[in-house]
């Protein structure tokens, strides 16, 4: 330690190159462009190995067309896309209320312990994979449904059960977010209303749910892109009928459900079956992309409200 | 606060305190809110219940040790067991090693702002003049150090706009679909660059997959290390490569590790993408566990093969294997969770 | 608690940022006798900076500061918040390279060299200033890897004798000899910026950078570190950032006084009002507005 005579300071050392350094910085930013190709692959893929089939089928025919029946070469997208669009809207109508209220009650009412026991069981509800919740929806749900009188006893498949657990899978989705959003609403807003006199209840309602609303519309927005693209308990639960119908006690076909179908079966390369699922797969691809496009700037709006 | 103002004895006249009473509106909505957390929680109930009131009679060692078959009394989970192993390894190997460098990337190296990258182009500028000035740059080299200033210069206009693309795709990557990188897995591995319709397709599959979730878990976990930490040991003298390795990453592991077990038991789940990259094997060779081996093995994992079981007409016999394979796939799937939530509670730390 | 310092004796070291201590009593200042050393003990410059600006992208943070640091003293730097004291010191080791859109103008130069001329190495150049920061930041490791790592960096043998010699150096030595490889979280704050302070001289630095190294300590662990700064002062040149007057009283040979300059339009930015040893600023200072901070008339 007492060396430090120092009479005459060494000079500055020149500046050093440090190739192994830059080598693993380059390969570290490599690998961060895999993410950038990976959506140039999923948009490459679907285009070309789908291109074959905008030759032959007529984009006119594929958009306004009302039947899918490959097997006579008809493709009309609309009962595969109004199938998605009818139960990502019934899952929307059992999660939004359920949702909701669980992150209200979460967020204004429930204490610290409460919390901490009831969220790793949504975190597992919202990890529960997709076959599982067909299996559900095949198991009970549809029975349960037949018991009701809603679905006739001798009808498997319909859209609501579909829809019901997909509502399922959701409500985790929409319950986090809001909590997120309604716990994100400044303590100050909330004791100036109860320093006037309100009571939880009109906090709630009027102060909190108001000022975290773009919060909790980007939650149901993306709740809906998530029940969209939603594979497996459709699949099972929904039918493998195209079906162009807004009734939810029918069978009905979604764009995951066709793909999924298809695949199964030998379709190969360059037929145009399997030219078709690379097509809807597009089409839901870009559907889904224009919801999360919305929730982020829903989101975004949402995060600048306070600051 | 002040409590030393005048008791209400003092003022004449004082309105009592009014009484606790009902608020009706009040309480329906409490009760509203609360059982809408209920139902949420008496649909897992129920939905837990009916699996295992299903499959708790067909759930034995036999079930575990057999391998699948075309007959229900028969028939095991052998291969969906191996097979998931299998995809589990290489969708690590892939995905993990790829994850934690573009993170680290993103969070310590990628370009920072404008500003930034047009001081260092200028640095680098005013030191070219200096060397050429003192002679020492002269013919190729010079051209050399001119063509490169040129190319940072280039980078400080493109690198954060390219940046930011970065960071949005990220986002949107892991919104997309889960068939849809099924129909990249079909196309890429198995059309384009021949893979059979293999548990190696279906392991890169996952592993392309999981990637942009393990990638935005991965930066939080680094960016949950305070600057100060890495600031310490440049002040030692460290390089900025130096303190993220020997500091940074050691500190954030943990929540790295946790956020990659996360995204594993989403892996372990998916169906749809191996549907489509693999059909439905109708093989019933057990897989071997060897990864190397993975190009020559028929697609099995645990939630295909409970697809298989409940995509069959006979409900009756199968059901009870699918329940069964399901209460299995669940118990991984909390035992992961499980070590999850240890991980972060064990190795979190307050800074 | 608006007014407690009426009943309460003077604190040592008050938390409450920016904040000078309000009508303090010139002779009550706890001047140590060698801290009034004369500052020609050594006429050694360490570092000479001439006409320093520093921006933030546009923000122009620090302006036209001149001064000089010499070797084997203790040198502070004082003035209210955002006058740009700590700016001036991350310049001392490039420091503000790190942080997005900082520019240095001017000229610095360490033992006569131009630390910022473009062929300089900054990583080389940190390891021969050493720098310690307003909170405790250890590694989270334990004691014994957080006074190697920085060794192993600069290609210092690692051994026994050679950790417990830095860590009695740093009075540290005592309260960790039967844990070093305990958690440097563990520790108190007081223990960790002490550890902090071994870690910066395990590499044996030229000179040591503080900034506000007491800040987050309570009244004790300040001592501490304080008659730490006299002792590693025989070896190290030292420059310290602090908030607290008294403490720059205390243990400084040289004071700058830095404050805010607030032009007409409305922009503002750090200016070094005031350098002496540190006597003359506190006892006679020559600036008014080193007059009015240093009696609590400032702002």
């Amino acid at each position: 330690m007492t060396t430090q005579q120092l009479p005459e300071p060494a000079g500055l050392r020149a500046r050093r190159f440090r190739p192994a350094e830059q080598g693993v910085v380059l390969l570290l930013g490599a690998a961060a462009t895999i993410s950038v190709l990976i959506t140039v692959g999923i948009v490459f893929t679907l285009i070309e190995e789908g291109s074959g089939f905008w030759g032959s089928v007529s984009l006119v025919d594929f958009f306004t067309g009302t039947e899918w029946f490959p097997v006579d070469r008809v493709y009309g997208v609309l009962p595969l896309l109004s199938a998605s669009v009818l139960i990502a809207v019934l899952a929307a109508l059992v999660a939004v209320p359920i949702g909701i209220g669980s992150a209200i009650y979460l967020s204004e009412y429930a204490d610290e312990r409460t919390r901490r026991v009831v969220k790793p069981i949504l975190e597992l509800l919202a990890g529960m994979p997709t076959i599982v919740l067909g299996f559900f929806a095949l198991e009970s749900v549809t029975p349960a449904l037949q018991g009701a009188g809603i679905i006739p006893s001798d009808q498997l498949f319909n859209a609501l059960a579909a829809g019901i657990v997909v509502g399922l899978l959701i409500v985790p989705l929409i319950a986090s977010l809001s909590e997120d959003a309604f716990r994100a609403v400044p303590a100050a807003m909330r004791e100036g209303a109860y320093g006037l006199g309100a009571t939880k209840r009109v906090v709630a309602t009027r102060i909190v749910f108001p000022a975290a609303l773009s919060g909790v519309m980007a939650s149901i927005v993306l709740a809906l892109s998530r029940a969209i693209g939603e594979t497996m308990a459709v699949t099972l639960a929904a039918g493998t009928q195209p079906n162009f119908t807004a009734d939810p006690t029918e069978p009905v076909q979604t764009i995951t459900a066709v793909i999924v179908a298809v695949s199964k079966g030998e379709a190969t390369r360059g037929s145009e079956l399997y030219q078709s699922i690379f097509a809807i797969g597009l089409v839901l691809f870009v559907v889904t992309m224009l919801i999360n496009i919305a929730a982020t700037a829903l989101v975004r709006r949402f995060r600048t409200v306070y600051h | 606060m002040a409590t030393s103002t005048p008791t209400s004895a003092d003022i004449p006249a004082a309105r009592p305190l009014a009484r606790k009473r009902a608020r009706p509106g009040d309480q329906i909505f409490h009760a509203a809110v609360f059982s809408a957390l209920l139902i949420a929680l008496a649909a897992l109930v129920w939905l837990l219940i009916s699996v295992v009131a299903k499959g708790a009679t067909a759930l034995d060692w036999d079930f575990l040790s057999s391998q699948t078959s075309s007959r229900a009394s028969r028939a095991g989970f052998l291969n969906a067991l191996k097979g998931s192993v299998v995809l589990m390894i290489i969708t690590i190997a892939v995905a993990v090693p790829l994850g934690f460098a573009a993170a680290t990337y993103l969070e310590k190296f990628a370009p920072l702002s404008r500003d930034e990258l047009r001081v260092i182009t200028r640095r680098r500028r005013r030191a070219l003049e200096l060397r050429r000035a003192a002679g020492e740059l002269t013919g190729p080299r010079l051209l050399a150090s001119r063509l490169g200033i040129a190319l940072s210069a280039v980078w400080a206009r493109i690198g954060p706009p390219l940046n930011t693309f970065v960071e949005i795709n990220l986002s949107n990557l892991a919104a997309v679909p889960s068939i849809i990188y099924g129909l990249l897995g079909l196309a890429l591995f198995v059309q384009i660059m021949g893979i059979s319709k293999s548990l190696l397709a279906g392991g890169l599959t996952l592993a392309i997959l999981v990637l942009p979730i393990i990638i935005i878990a991965s930066r939080e976990a680094i960016r949950a290390v305070p600057r100060s930490i890495e600031q310490g040991a440049m002040a030692l003298g460290a390089s900025r490569w130096q303190a993220v390795r020997s500091h940074v990453l050691p500190a954030a592991l943990p929540g790295m590790l946790t956020g990659t077990i996360l995204a594993m038991s989403r892996a372990i789940g998916e169906t749809a993408p191996l549907v489509v990259v693999g059909g439905v094997a109708f093989g019933t060779a057990v897989p071997s566990i060897n990864p190397l081996n993975a190009a020559n093995e028929d697609l099995f994992a645990m939630p295909l093969q409970i697809y298989t079981w409940v995509d069959q007409p006979q409900e009756d016999t199968w059901g009870p294997l699918a329940a069964a394979g399901i209460i299995v796939l669940l118990v991984t799937l909390v035992v992961m969770n499980l070590l999850a939530i240890w991980l972060r509670n064990r190795f979190t730390r307050r800074w | 608690m608006a007014d407690s310092r009426l009943t309460s004796p003077p604190i040592l070291h008050r938390p409450t940022e920016g904040r000078p201590e309000p009508r303090m009593e010139l002779p009550e200042l706890n001047i140590q006798a060698d801290a009034g050393l004369p500052p020609t003990a050594d006429e050694v410059v360490v570092f000479q900076a001439t006409g320093v600006n520093v921006h933030y992208g546009k923000f122009l943070a620090l302006k036209d500061v001149d001064l000089a640091i010499h070797r084997n003293e203790i040198t502070a730097l004082i003035g209210p918040s955002g006058c740009g004291k700590s700016t001036f010191l991350r310049c001392l080791n490039r420091m503000n390279d790190l942080i997005p859109g900082a520019e240095v103008g001017g000229t610095i130069t360490f033992h006569g060299e131009d630390m910022y001329a473009p062929d300089v190495d900054p990583v080389d150049l940190r390891r021969r200033i050493g720098m310690v920061f307003q909170k405790p930041n250890p590694f989270p490791k334990s004691i014994r890897e957080n006074l190697s790592f920085g060794m192993k960096v600069n290609g210092i043998r690692v051994d026994d004798d050679r950790i417990e010699q830095v860590l009695r150096h740093a009075a540290l030595w005592d309260e960790v000899k039967d844990k070093l490889d305990q958690d440097a979280y563990a520790l108190s704050g007081g223990q960790q910026q002490r550890l902090c302070i071994a870690r910066a001289i395990a590499v044996n630095p030229e000179v040591i950078l503080m900034d506000e190294p007491c800040s987050a300590l309570d009244p004790i662990s300040t001592l501490a570190i304080e008659d730490l700064m006299r002792t590693l002062r025989e070896e190290y040149t030292i420059v310290i950032v602090t908030h607290n007057m008294q403490q720059a009283a205390r243990v400084s040979d040289r004071t700058a006084f830095f404050t805010v300059q607030q032009l007409d339009g409305g922009d503002r930015h750090g200016i070094l009002a005031e350098y002496n040893a540190t006597e003359r600023v506190f006892r006679a200072p020559e600036d008014p507005r080193t007059q009015d901070y240093i009696t609590g008339r400032f702002g």
